[in-house]
């Protein structure tokens, strides 16, 4: 079963086709990890998928229906987004910038109710940051911010989350932190999330189900293990590697070769 | 949620109230605040300095209030919507277009009754923001703002050098236009600038609905649609705003710079980062500082006068360096 899919998406800037005729469904409940090269329009495909871009042709479909013919705030309900690197609003708090997320569901009636307040504080608890809700968002170090984003897009309450992106710019223990942070909503709380990530071990090790999108179409998709393979990731990336077994977590682990080739 | 603090908006109310009070009594000749009381509520026909008061004065206090409280709500939103900070409502190439409009009216017909000026300048300023906002906004990306920016830029320097050439070949016309090229807030009587100041409550108004939005557009187009704005709609709203205000402030008191431009930072420091905050204290600090640059303009070097963009400036800079450098030895 499948809350969000692509119906023959053809997507693209200005005069340049980036994404032709792509379907694709995302199964429920998991985390899915789009990866490919840099400019195969993942990125691209994220944006569709989250409405931040109009489709040439095709539709985006949500719960059944096309998502760009539903009331954006009906969609905001049920489909969170962080985007590549959001900047915050001069002065606002950490709390102010979680508080943010609650926007679908207040009305002109409703402005601010105790829910809405449980919310934020649970959000503000899940992602650590209770201690610092009250400090200025430009004075917390990347993985303290990234968190703060999420707990914005936590706030928002929704059963699907899609992240573009959310580990660039951190380093390997904060990507960990993020990463392990959205997996806990995942198993926690059923959310269905959706992101893009660069680093293939990485996705590996986090993802139920792996898409590799390769010149603007769906190479492969599946498991870690079916995706990730030699071949295919030399197709996808044009890169020479060896795939093992990680010792460790028994998903496939991806070793670069580059220029020197061992043997 | 945290209580709403309504002290810092009563200060500078009752500082609003005071500087009108001061506006009300200042003058070549100053007035005491019983001759103001007098002249506002029990009119005598035969005083002549509570005739003053009543048809010079208090127009000229008004006009400096709405036409400062205009530009300090019209250049928080501008700021809001092109996430620039150094963003004014000058940018949509209101002034400019006003400017224009009155120029050439002005070469073609002579001098001009005051509310075909007030109507073709609030007409070009809406002419020059919707040309800007369909060349910046016709695609759907997220590089909308940036060349609203540039084509808002564009234009002004389009109008500019059109209301100057028409100036060179028309140089009689230079005088007539004077009054709107440095900015001024006198001699427009209540019977001429009501529709505008009409407008602008309108306008004022209008931005409450919008407020709860704002706060998430600030934090991005992006973060925004995430959130559920309707993007589109919002922008569309936000700019009607900005030229109901901006244009009747130009309409009103010609091309009155600076005023868009700091208050809204001035504002965003005293009240933080919500505009439900930030903004109506934009609006406040606007009216008062228009309302005060106006009273030095026309007591410094009296009886003559000092145009009042030159006063905005004077007022406006070291208050506003002094911001910056208290901002920036607290961060470092």
């Amino acid at each position: 079963m499948a809350r969000i899919s692509a119906d023959r998406l053809t997507l693209g800037y200005q005069r340049q086709i980036i994404l032709r005729e792509l379907s694709l469904s995302l199964p429920e409940g998991k985390m899915s990890v789009l990866v490919g090269s840099n400019g195969c329009g993942k990125s691209t495909l994220l944006k569709a998928m989250a409405r931040l871009l109009a489709p040439w042709q095709g539709r985006v479909l949500l719960d059944g229906k096309d998502i760009d013919r539903q009331p954006t705030r009906h969609v905001a309900r049920t489909l969170s987004l962080l985007p590549q690197h959001p900047v915050a609003p001069e002065g606002i708090s950490v709390r102010g910038l979680v508080r943010l997320g609650r926007h679908p569901h207040q009305s002109w009636l409703s402005q601010w109710s105790e829910r809405d307040e449980a919310v934020v504080e649970h959000a503000l608890a899940l992602t650590d940051l209770t201690d610092m809700a009250e400090r200025r968002v430009e004075t917390l170090s990347g993985g303290q911010r990234q968190r703060a984003w999420i707990a914005m897009a936590v706030a928002q309450d929704t059963p699907l989350m899609l992240l573009d992106e959310p580990t660039s710019f951190l380093d390997m223990a904060h990507q960990m932190e993020v990463l392990d942070l959205l997996k806990r909503l995942n198993v926690e709380s059923g959310r269905t999330i959706i992101m893009v990530l660069h680093d293939l071990n990485l996705a590996c090790r986090y993802a139920d189900h792996i898409v590799a999108v390769r010149n603007g179409s769906l190479h492969a998709q599946g498991t870690p293990h079916e995706v990730i393979t030699r071949e295919q990731v030399k197709a996808v990336f044009q890169l020479e590697c060896r795939v093992i077994e990680d010792p460790f977590f028994q998903v496939p682990l991806c070793i670069p070769f580059g220029r020197e080739a061992p043997e | 949620m945290t209580p709403y603090r309504f002290w810092p908006v009563l200060v500078w109310l009752f500082g609003l109230l005071v500087a009108f009070g001061i506006s009300l009594m200042a003058g070549p000749q100053w007035s005491g605040p019983l001759t103001v009381w007098h002249a506002l509520w029990s009119s005598s026909p035969g005083d002549i300095n509570e005739l003053l008061i009543r048809t010079t004065r208090l127009p000229r206090a008004l006009t400096a209030m709405a036409v400062g409280a205009s530009l300090g709500v019209a250049g928080g939103i501008m700021q809001t919507l092109t996430r620039n900070s150094l963003a004014s409502p000058g940018l949509l190439g209101i002034n400019a277009g006003g400017l224009f409009v009155v120029v050439s009216l002005t070469t073609l017909a002579g001098s001009l009754p005051g509310w075909v000026g007030s109507f073709g300048a609030i007409g070009g300023a809406a002419v020059a923001a919707a040309v800007v906002w369909g060349i910046a906004m016709r695609r759907r990306d997220e590089a909308g703002p940036l060349r609203l920016i540039l084509a808002g830029a564009a234009l002004t320097a389009l109008f500019n050098a059109f209301s100057q050439a028409l100036l060179v070949i028309d140089q009689q016309g230079l005088d007539s236009v004077l009054f709107w090229l440095a900015g001024s807030v006198s001699a427009r009587p209540l019977a001429q600038t009501w529709p505008l100041m009409l407008l602008i409550v309108a306008a004022v108004l209008g931005c409450g609905p919008c407020l709860r939005q704002w706060n998430v557009l600030a934090a991005g187009e992006a973060v925004a649609v995430g959130a559920g704005v309707a993007i589109r709609r919002l922008q569309g709203v936000s700019i009607l705003l900005v030229v109901s205000l901006a244009g009747a402030a130009v309409a009103m008191a010609g091309n009155i710079a600076f005023v868009g431009l700091i208050v809204p930072h001035l504002a965003r420091r005293l009240a933080g980062a919500d505009h439900r905050r930030w903004l109506p204290m934009a609006g406040l600090i606007g009216a008062t500082l228009l309302i005060l640059a106006d009273v030095a303009a026309r007591t410094l070097i009296a009886p003559r006068e000092v145009p009042i963009g030159v006063m905005t400036a004077l007022i406006g800079v070291p208050f506003f360096i002094g911001l910056i450098r208290r901002e920036g030895s607290r961060g470092g």
